[in-house]
């Protein structure tokens, strides 16, 4: 699904315009990317966590220069999906089998 | 860190932010997750437009372990959601870090160690986990853990892999051994080899503690330490060490044979097979102060005989494996000052060349290596002052050469010293 599929459908069900629901769409998104950043996680119900994790220092081994390489450390975005969305999408496409 | 704020907080500033309602606010955000949800189960994956796509992976059915009894199951086949940044989220999120770079390292792969999180903790400077190494280590976890089914046949492909590792462990070694000579060539650091190790070592903490967020003072602390001087003492550290030893080796056997008909020659060649690095490091480039004084020293006017007053001095703690030299190099931004650690500490230290792990060393503080004041360059001279002394006791033969470098540092306190030093090293000291 694309994003304009995305805020096609989200404008039929809210009942607002497309533009109206484009924009509302961004506040949120730049909302919890700006939370994101600043390294707060949240719970959006029925979707899942969106969290934020340190990941350490590593050693890895570049072929390019054939020598170790410290990879410095680095803060990524988590995700884990509620169980809801998980039970509900466990079998999705695959139900056939 | 990894605080969390609620739904309902979200909420409010979504609602701030849009100046909708928070009611409204609220059921907007359900009808997207419904949405999400719909358009996963109907297409797979849902792109949000700066913020990332949530996709469904199809994971095959694969065997496991229920934690709690340690019985074998088949995890069946089931859809995992995952979620995909995009570029814009990961690069403020991971705006903290934004600034640090990869670091290649010097080490090769021989002197391996497995674990990782050791290497952390020793300031990853001496051992260099293999990934290659890591990765085995992980297979062999897991065929090591009790695997009823299989056992046999994993076995065997445990020593299989076993065989494997070694055979790309040494071609990798081999690899690793061509490459030597280019690896300045790849050197990420525009400093220049001379201060290469210098910036490293200032790195790596920071790198290890990944709390701090990307400094800025890096470069600062490396600034200190481009200077030709310590470009040159780790050249010569580099290069001269053994060319120095033997070049001391010769140049005492000739003054031997020179000064045979003098009082000193007893007691010294033990000693210096004994202790021939630290002894050679510092006499040896000893020459090469001379230019970099004759720029530097002011005009020798004062005549002040004061001990220098003692602004500024910080507590260095000495770890395994330093001297007096690579302290100095590190807190005073020039290795030839290292006399001015030894004549600050003498009460705790006995030989230069020997100095008590642990033991809290007064170190004084030096703006500007390059420039000394009057009073740090006498501050230098009394310190090879002592050195001399104690040379003079323990090894003669070397004694002058540190006479020598007092008076480059200050030519007054070597007239000062002039009553109480053997005069034969004090006309070398002055003629040379």
């Amino acid at each position: 699904m694309t994003y304009r599929e995305l805020i096609d459908q989200l404008a039929d069900s809210s009942g607002k315009s497309k533009a109206q629901t484009k924009e509302l769409l961004e506040d949120a998104i730049s909302v919890l990317s700006s939370q994101l950043a600043r390294g707060n996680g949240v719970t959006i119900p029925d979707l899942g966590t969106f969290g934020c994790k340190v990941k350490e220092v590593q050693k890895v081994y570049s072929p390019h220069y054939k020598k170790y390489m410290l990879i410095p450390p680095k803060r990524v975005v988590e995700f884990s999906p509620s169980s809801v969305l998980k039970d509900e999408l466990k079998f999705v496409g695959k139900e056939d089998e | 860190m990894s605080e969390k704020i609620t739904f309902s907080e979200l909420v409010d500033l979504i609602a701030e932010q849009s100046k909708q309602s928070q009611a409204s606010t609220n059921s907007f955000i359900g009808e997207l997750v419904n949405i999400i949800e719909s358009g996963l189960r109907k297409s797979g994956s849902v792109s949000i437009s700066g913020f990332g796509k949530f996709e469904l992976r199809w994971m095959n059915e694969r065997p496991g372990v229920n934690p709690q009894t340690g019985e074998e199951i088949t995890i069946p086949g089931q859809n995992k959601v995952v979620f995909k940044p995009y570029k814009a989220l990961r690069e403020d999120v991971n705006r903290p870090y934004s600034k640090m770079e990869p670091q290649i390292l010097d080490e090769s792969p021989k002197d391996s160690s497995d674990k990782k999180s050791d290497d952390l903790e020793e300031n990853t400077q001496k051992t260099v986990g293999v990934s290659s190494a890591e990765a085995d280590d992980g297979n062999d976890f897991l065929i090591e853990r009790p695997n009823p089914v299989k056992g046999k046949s994993e076995l065997k492909s445990a020593e299989d892999s076993d065989e494997e590792k070694k055979t790309e462990q040494s071609s990798k070694q081999d690899d690793n051994e061509e490459v030597k000579p280019d690896q300045e060539k790849f050197d990420p650091f525009p400093v220049g080899t001379g201060s290469d190790k210098g910036s490293k070592s200032s790195d790596e903490p920071n790198a290890v503690q990944p709390k701090l967020p990307a400094d800025q003072n890096m470069p600062a602390l490396n600034a200190g330490k481009k200077t030709r001087m310590a470009k040159r003492a780790q050249d010569s550290e580099k290069i001269n060490w053994t060319y120095a030893a033997a070049a001391v080796i010769v140049a005492l056997a000739i003054f031997i044979i020179f000064l045979v008909s003098r009082q000193y020659i007893g007691n010294d060649t033990p000693q210096l097979t004994s202790e021939p690095e630290q002894i050679t490091a510092p006499v040896t480039p000893a020459p090469e102060l001379n230019e970099t004084n004759e720029e530097t020293e002011p005009p020798a006017s004062e005549a002040e005989t004061e001990t220098a007053p003692q602004a500024e001095t910080e507590i260095h703690t000495v770890d395994s494996g330093e001297s007096l030299w690579s302290i100095s190099e590190t807190d005073l931004g020039d290795p030839y000052l290292w006399p001015m650690i030894y004549g600050l500490n003498l009460d705790q230290i006995d030989s230069p060349n020997i100095i008590p792990v642990s033991a809290d060393l007064t170190v004084p503080v030096i703006s500007d290596p390059d420039n000394l004041s009057e009073s740090e360059l006498e501050q230098v001279a009394e310190g090879y002052l002592a050195v001399y002394q104690w040379t003079k006791t323990n090894n003669p033969e070397e004694a002058k050469y540190f006479l020598w470098a007092v008076g480059v540092f200050s030519p007054e306190m070597l007239d000062l010293a002039a009553s109480s030093v053997d005069q034969a090293d004090l006309t070398f000291a002055k003629t040379r």
